[in-house]
């Protein structure tokens, strides 16, 4: 992973990467006030937007990296990922709660980065995404 | 939040129930695959295993975690075994409930009954 440049964005390759970004979030979170269920929430949500980026947008292909971003105010985290693959439609992604997939193993990562944050926008390409969490009130 | 190289679970035989107990807080990609691998050869080639998942020390896990479950969940219902997730936590519940597996899996929470006892 590459440390940030000046406009805050790093790029990620692996999986691997994916720890540090979510512990430099974590950390502006915390220093920023926020509550664990928010910091909780932020993490698990990035953390499925990185994955989905790396391994489905990216196909795993080394050569190819994820582009991330992000910004901790009082009142609101935005983060932004893109990956270098031809995007997707999702609208088109089953929903995984219906009986028909509870048992397939993979399609969970978008349901999750809905259900926790506050909203989740891709791109039109959809190789781009953004996140926002707002923060809980006490 | 995931670390490498810590001791990923441990292994006890309560009868012919198999107790393992996962000892990391975060299941995910760095550490997934690794369990997943454990706890395949620990029910290969058993007819109904019979497996007591403590995930009482996880917080967190990914949707590739999930994934592996379910499939750990088919591999031994396929063989007429058991699977039971036991002391699931609130913030793994939550993951849990919100994906509907918890209408697939069996599950134990702190405090209630105690399935596949020995």
């Amino acid at each position: 992973m590459t440390a940030p440049d000046s406009q805050g964005v790093r790029w990620l390759q692996s999986t691997a990467d994916a720890p540090r970004i979510l512990q430099a979030v974590a950390g502006e979170m915390a220093a920023a006030g926020y509550i664990e269920d928010d910091v909780f929430a932020v993490c698990l949500g990035l953390n499925e937007a990185l994955l989905n980026g790396i391994q489905h947008g990216n196909r795993g292909d080394p050569a190819k990296r994820v582009r991330v971003s992000y910004h901790v105010n009082a009142e609101r985290v935005l983060a932004e990922v893109d990956d270098e693959g031809p995007g997707f439609n999702p609208a088109t992604v089953p929903d995984p709660r219906a009986p028909e997939n509870l048992e397939r193993l993979g399609g969970r990562g978008l349901l999750l980065m809905r259900a926790y944050l506050t909203w989740v926008r891709y791109n039109a390409q959809g190789n781009g995404v953004t996140l926002c969490k707002c923060r809980s009130v006490p | 939040m995931l670390h490498r190289n810590a001791p990923l679970l441990q292994v006890a035989q309560a009868g012919e129930v198999t107790l393992v107990t996962i000892t990391v807080a975060e299941l995910g990609e760095t550490n997934v695959h690794a369990v997943a691998a454990e706890l395949s050869r620990l029910v290969g080639g058993r007819t109904r295993p019979r497996l007591r998942l403590d995930l009482g020390q996880v917080r967190y896990l990914t949707s590739t975690a999930l994934g592996q479950l379910v499939a750990l969940h088919k591999r031994v219902r396929a063989t007429g075994g058991e699977l039971v997730l036991a002391n699931v936590t609130d913030p793994v519940y939550e993951i849990i409930r919100l994906t509907c597996l918890h209408e697939v899996f069996d599950i134990s929470r702190p405090g209630s009954a105690t399935p596949l006892a020995s």
